[in-house]
C-alpha cells in the first residue's frame, strides 16, 4: 500500500487479478463528469470536506502555500509510493485515466489523457488506449503514445527506477524474464503502439487495469530524452517533465518546491482538474510544531503531508470550537488489524478467544484515539466495495471492549480453559505500537492468555520479519499488529495480497497469516475474469473473519486542518488518505 | 576530580583521559583508609543525606511490588475511563491526579504514574547496577593486568581503550540494539531478557576502560611500593599479590567510581529508552516514560515532571553521594 | 618530534579504520542472521520474489552481489580516490572523498551529510562557546573564593546541572519559552547565510540545553585545576614578591590552570559532531546525529558508515590536535 507514517506500508503484489471496476462495468464505457470543480454538494464546518466542497469558488488566482514536514520520497512520477506524493502529483502529472471523484467513499476513474475508459477483451488480457489529440508537455513537445509506454517501461528498471509501485505492472504486463527496463533492454514490444493508441498486453487477465493506469507511475515521460540533458534516469526527480496543469518552477530537495501554471495545459483536454491559484509552494519544515503554528496562523494552507497535526494542536482543535470548524477527520480506505497467526495458535477457538477478549477501543486509543480510526467489526474498509459499516461476526458487546464469557468459551473449547502464553510481534520504534501491545497485553490478561514482546525495526518489520512465514513459525510469533491500505480503492487491490493463497512468498509476503482457503482463493481468482459481484465480496470478508486469522481493529482515520482562505477544499481519501485534493482548490485574497 | 561521563549519551570520551593524571595516588595509607573515611563521610551532611535517598531508591526498586500493593495500583493496569476518548488526555487537573492516582495518570492508555515510577526504579537499578559491574570486571581486570605486567601486554590493552574510547559508543549502541532486535535468541537469552543483556553491555562494555585507566595508573604506582616489594621477597605468586596486596588498596577508588558511574548509567539507560532502544514492555523505565511524556508535555506537562524529577533526584542523590565519598577518601581535599 | 606527530598520525588512521570495519561489520549481522537477501533489509519497499531479475538488479545497483570483503573495499576505495556512482542510467563522478550513495534516498550521501553539517556544527559551535565561557567563569570565581556562597551554590548547581538528562531540560526549556512566556517562536533551523537573526534563534535553546551540562562539568574542572595551581610554590613565590593578588591570579594562575580545560575542551567539541543525538531528536534538528539514528532506523547502511565516519574523524583529529599543541606548549611531555 502507500506509503504512509502511521501505516508503515508493504507493497501488494499483483499474481494474477482483477474484478470489474465500479466505473467501468464490462467495457469501455465513460464515466464523463463534465462539471466544474470538485464533485459533491457544498458543506462547511467540522470534517465537512470528507465527502463535500467547503468554501465552493471560481475565483482564480492567487498562492497557495502548502507546507511538509518531509521532502518527497521522489518526484520522479514512477518512483514515489507516499499518498501524500501521489496527491501531489495530481498537480504536474496526468495518466490515461484519473480520478474525477476522489472525496467520499464512492471513489470515480475517468478518461484523462485517454479518450475513453480504455477497451479490453473478452478475457481481460489486452488493454487498448486511445489518445486525446493536443496533448503538450510542459516543454512544448507533443504527448504520445511512445512517451506514455516510455514510462511505462521505465519501472521495469528496479536498479534506476526503484522505489515505486513497480510490482503492479511487472507482475501483469507480460516480458520477457530479462527485460530489464528502457536503459539496458531497450523498447518492450508487449505494449504495442501505433499513432495515437497504446495496446497493452498482459501476462493475465486483469480486469482492474484501469486503475493501474490512473497511478502516477503510468504517467508519460519524454521518450529518452526525459526531463533534458542531464536529467534522465535516476535524476529525473530533480526535474521531472510536467503533463498536468502545472509545472516545477524551482526545486531545491529538503527545503522547497514551487509550481506554477503549465501553459502548454490545456483545460479542454481535462475533465478532471479545474485549476484555480497560479502558484502552489509547498515548504519542507521538519518541526511538525512549528508546521501546526504557520498552519494555525494561517500563513500556509494546508499541510501537505501525513501523518496529520501533532498532539498538541489536536488538542486545541478538538477543544475549541473556532478551530475545529475547520477541521476534517476522513475515514480512508486503510484498516489496522491483528494477525492472528494460524501457524502458531493452529486451534481455530484459540483464536477466536483472542478475538473475543481484545479491547478495540484500547488499541485505537493507543493509536490516537477516537479521532484516529473508527472502530470496525470487519476488515473492508469504507470506500472498497463489500464494506458493510454493520458487519461485526465476532461482536465484543456494546463499547466494544471485549466478551469475556465469550472468550473463555471459545478458550474451553480449545482445550486451555486457564488461557495461554504466545508472542505479540510489533515495530520499533513507534511508540504508538508499543502501546498498543500493551493495551493487547492487559486486555487478554482478563482471560489469562499471556503476551510477551517481539520487536523488529520498522525498516524491515514488514519485509523479512512478519513478512516471512518461516520466521513467524521459528520465533512463536502467535499475533502481529499490521496496517493496510490498497493502493488503489478496489477489493483485488485490498485481498488480494493479504488472502490469497497464491500470493504466500518466502520474504516479503504480505499475507502473514498464510491464509489459504479455497473459499476466499475462488473469490480472488474469479475477479480478473470480471466474474466477482459486491455480494462475493461481502462473503469473502466473512469467510475471512471465520477463518479467525485477521482481527479488524479500526479504519484510519486522520485529523487536517484546513485554513479558512483556502476555497473549493475536499478530501482525497482515494490516493492520500484524506489529504486535501489541491490542483482544485483556491485562494482568497 | 570531575566524573567520567560516559553513561550520559551526550559526552562522550574525555573526562576519563584527565583520570589517569589526577587520580588521589596519595590515598594510599594501609588498611585503616577505610575507617578514616567513615569517618570523614559521617561528618558531610550533603552526602549523608544523599546516601540515604540512594538507599531509599534501592528499597523502592527491590520492593516495588508490595509498594504498589500498598497503594493499590499496577504498574500495567490500565485506565482509559479515566480519560478523554477525543484527545486521550487524562481528565481532571496536572495530569488526572486524584486520592486514588496520586502522581496522575498517563496520556492514552491511563496507567497509574507512581506505581510505573516505582517500577521504573527497579528497571534503572537492574541495568545501571549491572551495567558498571561489567564495567568494573572488565576494567579492574584489564586495569590489573596493564599495571601490573607493564609491556607489551600493557601496550595492548591500553591501545584497545584508548581506541575503544574513540569509537562513537552511542551510535554503536543504538545500532547494536536495533540489530539484536532481529535475533530471536542469543547465547541462550530470547526477549526482554536478552534486551536487558543487550543495553547491560552496551553501557558497561563501552564503559570499562575508564574504570581501566584508574585501576592501571594506581596499580603502577603501587607496584613500586614497600608492601609489593616484601611480598615478592617472600615468594609471593604475582596472582597472590594482584589479589591479596594491590586489590584491597584499590576498593577506596573503586568504591568512589562505583558510586558516580551508577548514576551515569541510570542517564545512559534513560537515553536509550528516550530514543527507542530501551527496555521493552510492559517492563517501565523511566526514559521511556519521559519519551512518552515527550510527545505531550505541551498539553500534559505533569507526566514529563514526575519521571524527569524521578531521574533527577536519584543522579543527584548518587552524584552527592560519590563526591562525599571521594572527598572522604582523599585526604588531600579541603572539605 | 615529526617522528612522534607521525606516530599519532598513524594511530589515528588507524583507529578511523578499525571504527569503519566494525560499523560495517555490525550491519552484516541483519541480513547473515536471518539468512535474507540485504535488499529486504535495506529497501524494504520493494518485494520482489527472491532470484527474480528485478531483485537481482537492484542486488547489483548496491552491489550485495559482491563478496562483503570487496562490498567493503569498495567504500574505503571511494573515500581514497573517489569512484563512479552507478546511478542506474548514468554514472556519476563522485570525488574523493566519496561516501557513496544512500539506498534508501535516492541521494549520495556527501549531499546528504553537506545539509546536516552546518546544523551539527552550528549547535556544537555555539553550545561551545557558552559552556566554556560560563562554565570556566564560575569555576574561577569559585576557586578564588572557596566556601563562600557563591562557592557553594556554583557547585551545587553544576552537581545538578549533571544529573539533569537533556531530553528532560529540552522540553522544559521549550515549555516555558515557547509556551508560556512565548518569548521565542518553536522555529526550524535557519541557515546563519539566509537569516543570521533567525539561526540564532532557532538556535538558543538548543544551545542553553547542550552547554548546561558541560558548563557545569567545567565549573568543577576548572574550579579543581584552579584551586590546585593556586597552591603551586610558584604562585605563592610570586605573591611573595609582592605581586598583586590580581595580577598573579590572572597572568599566572589562569593560565596554568586552563591549560587542562583547553585540552578536553577541544576534544569535547570533537566529540559533539555526530553524537548530539538527543539534542537534535528534542529540538528536531536535522543534523548529523539525527541523521545516524534515522539512517540506524532504516540500515541504510552507506549514511550509517558515512557518519560514524565523520564522527571517528572528528573525534581522533580533536585528540591529534590537542595532544601536538600540547607537546608544544608542556616540555614536560615526552615524544618517545
Amino acid at each position: 500500500m502507500r506509503m504512509y507514517v502511521k501505516v508503515l506500508r508493504a507493497t501488494v503484489l499483483v499474481g494474477s487479478v482483477a474484478m470489474v471496476l465500479a466505473a467501468c462495468g464490462g467495457g469501455g464505457k465513460s464515466s464523463t463528469n463534465s462539471s466544474s470543480g470538485p464533485k459533491g454538494s457544498s458543506g462547511s464546518g467540522y470534517n465537512a470536506a470528507f465527502d463535500k466542497v467547503v468554501n465552493p469558488s471560481t475565483k482564480t488566482g492567487g498562492t497557495l502555500n502548502l507546507i511538509a514536514t518531509s521532502d518527497c520520497d521522489s518526484w520522479d512520477p514512477q518512483r514515489t509510493y507516499y499518498g501524500w506524493c501521489w496527491n501531489m502529483q495530481r498537480l504536474f502529472t496526468r495518466s490515461l485515466l484519473g480520478y474525477s471523484v476522489v472525496n467520499g467513499a464512492d471513489f470515480k476513474l475517468a478518461p484523462d489523457l485517454a479518450t475513453d475508459m480504455g477497451t479490453h477483451n473478452a478475457d481481460f488480457t489486452q488493454w487498448k488506449f486511445t489518445l486525446k489529440p493536443g496533448l503538450k508537455f510542459s516543454n512544448g513537445a507533443p504527448i504520445t503514445a511512445q512517451d506514455v509506454k516510455y514510462g511505462i517501461e521505465r519501472l521495469f528498471a528496479t536498479d534506476v527506477i526503484n522505489g515505486g509501485p513497480a510490482s503492479y505492472f511487472i507482475n501483469s504486463i507480460s516480458h520477457p524474464a530479462d527485460y530489464k527496463g528502457p536503459y539496458k533492454s531497450g523498447d518492450l514490444s508487449s505494449i504495442a503502439t501505433t499513432g495515437d493508441t497504446i495496446t497493452f498486453n498482459l501476462s493475465t487477465a486483469y480486469a482492474q487495469f484501469p486503475y493501474l493506469m490512473a497511478m502516477a507511475a503510468s504517467a508519460p515521460v519524454p521518450y529518452k530524452t526525459e526531463g533534458g540533458s542531464g536529467y534522465v534516469g535516476a535524476t529525473y526527480t530533480k526535474k521531472p517533465v510536467a503533463s498536468g496543469p502545472y509545472m516545477i518552477q524551482s526545486y531545491t530537495p529538503n527545503t522547497s518546491i514551487t509550481f506554477v501554471k503549465n501553459p502548454n495545459w490545456n483545460q479542454s483536454t481535462d475533465t478532471i482538474r479545474h485549476p484555480l491559484v497560479d502558484k502552489v509552494v509547498l515548504s519542507i519544515d521538519t518541526n511538525p510544531t512549528d508546521a501546526d503554528a504557520k498552519l494555525k496562523a494561517g500563513s500556509v494552507q494546508a499541510n501537505a503531508s501525513d501523518p496529520g497535526v501533532t498532539a498538541g494542536f489536536q488538542t486545541q482543535i478538538l477543544t475549541q470550537p473556532d478551530l475545529k470548524k475547520n477541521a476534517d477527520d476522513p475515514v480512508s480506505a486503510a484498516v489496522r488489524y491483528l494477525v492472528v497467526m494460524p501457524s502458531v495458535i493452529t486451534d481455530v477457538n484459540c483464536r477466536q478467544a483472542i478475538f473475543y477478549a481484545t479491547n478495540k477501543p484500547a488499541m485505537l486509543q493507543a493509536y490516537g484515539g477516537a479521532v484516529a480510526g473508527q472502530v470496525a467489526g470487519s476488515m473492508t474498509p469504507p470506500g472498497i466495495m463489500g464494506n458493510d459499516p454493520n458487519a461485526n461476526p465476532y461482536p465484543v458487546g456494546p463499547d466494544n471492549t471485549g466478551d469475556l464469557a465469550k472468550a473463555k468459551a471459545a478458550l474451553q473449547a480449545c482445550g486451555k480453559p486457564n488461557g495461554f502464553s504466545t508472542k505479540f510481534a510489533y515495530a520499533t520504534p513507534s511508540t504508538k505500537a508499543k502501546q498498543a501491545f500493551a493495551a493487547e497485553q492487559e486486555a487478554l490478561a482478563r482471560v489469562g492468555i499471556k503476551l510477551s514482546p517481539a520487536t523488529q525495526d520498522a525498516s524491515s518489520y514488514y519485509s523479512s520479519f512478519i513478512g516471512s512465514p518461516a520466521n513467524i513459525k521459528n520465533q512463536g510469533l502467535g499475533m502481529a499488529i499490521a496496517g493496510w491500505g490498497a493502493d488503489f480503492p478496489s477489493p483485488v487491490g485490498f485481498w488480494q495480497a493479504i488472502a490469497n493463497g497464491n500470493s504466500i512468498v518466502p520474504t516479503g509476503n504480505s499475507n502473514y497469516p498464510s491464509l489459504n482457503d479455497p473459499v476466499v482463493n475462488d473469490i480472488l481468482n474469479n475477479g480478473p475474469k470480471g466474474k466477482s459481484t459486491e455480494d462475493d465480496w461481502k462473503k469473502l470478508d466473512a469467510q475471512v473473519m471465520k477463518d479467525a486469522v485477521y482481527l479488524p481493529l479500526y479504519w484510519e482515520k486522520s485529523l487536517y486542518y484546513r485554513d479558512p482562505k483556502m476555497t473549493n477544499v475536499t478530501c482525497n481519501n482515494a490516493l492520500a488518505f484524506g489529504i486535501y485534493d489541491f490542483v482544485n482548490a483556491g485562494v482568497t485574497s | 576530580m570531575t566524573l567520567p561521563q560516559q553513561g550520559d549519551i551526550e559526552v562522550v570520551g574525555s573526562f576519563g583521559l584527565i583520570q589517569t593524571e589526577e587520580p588521589s595516588q596519595k590515598a594510599i595509607e594501609g588498611r585503616s583508609l577505610g575507617r578514616i573515611a567513615w569517618n570523614r563521610l559521617k561528618h558531610d551532611k550533603v552526602a549523608i543525606a544523599g546516601g540515604f535517598t540512594v538507599i531509599f531508591f534501592v528499597l523502592v526498586a527491590v520492593f516495588a511490588g508490595p509498594l504498589c500493593h500498598l497503594i493499590g495500583q499496577s504498574a500495567t493496569a490500565q485506565h482509559q475511563n479515566l480519560t478523554d476518548p477525543t484527545t486521550t488526555m487524562p481528565l481532571g487537573s496536572f495530569g488526572g491526579m486524584t486520592g486514588k492516582h496520586l502522581l496522575g495518570i498517563t496520556p492514552i492508555s491511563g496507567n497509574d504514574i507512581l506505581a510505573q515510577l516505582i517500577y521504573g526504579a527497579r528497571t534503572s537499578l537492574i541495568i545501571a547496577g549491572l551495567a558498571t559491574a561489567l564495567s568494573l570486571l572488565f576494567g579492574i581486570g584489564a586495569g590489573l593486568i596493564a599495571g601490573y605486567f607493564r609491556g607489551w601486554s600493557d601496550s595492548v590493552i591500553s591501545r584497545t581503550m584508548d581506541l575503544l574510547l574513540s569509537f562513537p559508543s552511542l551510535l554503536f549502541s543504538i545500532a547494536l540494539l536495533t540489530v539484536f532486535s532481529i535475533v530471536p535468541s542469543f547465547l541462550g537469552l530470547s526477549g526482554q531478557p536478552l534486551r536487558f543483556a543487550v543495553i547491560i553491555f552496551v553501557l558497561g562494555f563501552f564503559g570499562f576502560p575508564y574504570i581501566g585507566r584508574i585501576v592501571r595508573g594506581q596499580v603502577l604506582s603501587l607496584r613500586e611500593k614497600e608492601f609489593v616489594d616484601a611480598a615478592r621477597s617472600l615468594g609471593a605468586s604475582n596472582y597472590r599479590i594482584m589479589s591479596r596486596e594491590i586489590l584491597p588498596n584499590l576498593l577506596g577508588p573503586i568504591l568512589v567510581y562505583t558510586t558516580l558511574t551508577i548514576p551515569n548509567y541510570i542517564l545512559g539507560e534513560a537515553g536509550l529508552s528516550y530514543l527507542g532502544v530501551g527496555v521493552l514492555p510492559p517492563t517501565v523505565s523511566w526514559g521511556g516514560m519521559l519519551s512518552d511524556a515527550g510527545q505531550f508535555y505541551q498539553v500534559d506537562p505533569a507526566y514529563l515532571f514526575i519521571p524527569g524529577l524521578a531521574i533527577f533526584i536519584t543522579v543527584l542523590a548518587f552524584n552527592l553521594f560519590g563526591d562525599g565519598l571521594r572527598d572522604a577518601f582523599d585526604p588531600k581535599s579541603t572539605r | 618530534m615529526t617522528r612522534y606527530v607521525l606516530r599519532r598520525l598513524l594511530g589515528a588512521v588507524l583507529v578511523i579504520f578499525v571504527v569503519s570495519v566494525v560499523t560495517f561489520a555490525i550491519f552484516q549481522l541483519g541480513p547473515a542472521l536471518s539468512n535474507t537477501s540485504p535488499v529486504y533489509y535495506y529497501i524494504g519497499k520493494i518485494p520482489f520474489p527472491a532470484g527474480s531479475v528485478q531483485l537481482k538488479l537492484i542486488e547489483h545497483r548496491f552491489g550485495f552481489d559482491q563478496p562483503l570483503w570487496q562490498q567493503y573495499w569498495t567504500w574505503l576505495r571511494g573515500i581514497l580516490f573517489g569512484r563512479k556512482l552507478d546511478d542506474g542510467s548514468t554514472f556519476v563522478n563522485c570525488h574523493a572523498p566519496c561516501l557513496g550513495y544512500s539506498f534508501r534516498l535516492n541521494t549520495p550521501v556527501t549531499s546528504l551529510v553537506k545539509q546536516a553539517l552546518p546544523v551539527s556544527l552550528s549547535l556544537a559551535a555555539g553550545a561551545a562557546i557558552l559552556w566554556l565561557v560560563g562554565g570556566v567563569t564560575v569555576g574561577v570565581i569559585s576557586a578564588l573564593h572557596p566556601r563562600s556562597v557563591f562557592d557553594r551554590a556554583g557547585m551545587t548547581m553544576a552537581l545538578a546541572a549533571v544529573s539533569l538528562p537533556i531530553f528532560f531540560t529540552g522540553p522544559i526549556l521549550i515549555l516555558v519559552f515557547v509556551y508560556q512566556l512565548k518569548w521565542l517562536p518553536n522555529i526550524s533551523y535557519v541557515p546563519i547565510t539566509q537569516d543570521p537573526a533567525q539561526w540564532f534563534r532557532s538556535m538558543i535553546l538548543p544551545w542553553i540545553a547542550l552547554s548546561f551540562l558541560f558548563a557545569a562539568l567545567y565549573a568543577r574542572l576548572t574550579r579543581a585545576s584552579m584551586m590546585e595551581t593556586m597552591g603551586e610554590d610558584y604562585i605563592r613565590t610570586a605573591r611573595a614578591k609582592g605581586l598583586p593578588r590580581r595580577k598573579v591570579t590572572l597572568r599566572h594562575g589562569l593560565r596554568a590552570a586552563l591549560t587542562p580545560i583547553v585540552t578536553i575542551f577541544g576534544i569535547d567539541v570533537g566529540t559533539l559532531i555526530g553524537t548530539t543525538v538527543i539534542t537534535e531528536t528534542v529540538f528536531n534538528l536535522r543534523g548529523l546525529g539525527y541523521l545516524s539514528v534515522q539512517s540506524i532506523h532504516t540500515q541504510d547502511l552507506p549514511v550509517i558508515m558515512g557518519v560514524t565516519i565523520i564522527a571517528a574523524i572528528a573525534l581522533v583529529v580533536a585528540n591529534l590536535v590537542v595532544d601536538i599543541l600540547y607537546a608544544f606548549v608542556d616540555p614536560r611531555v615526552s615524544y618517545g
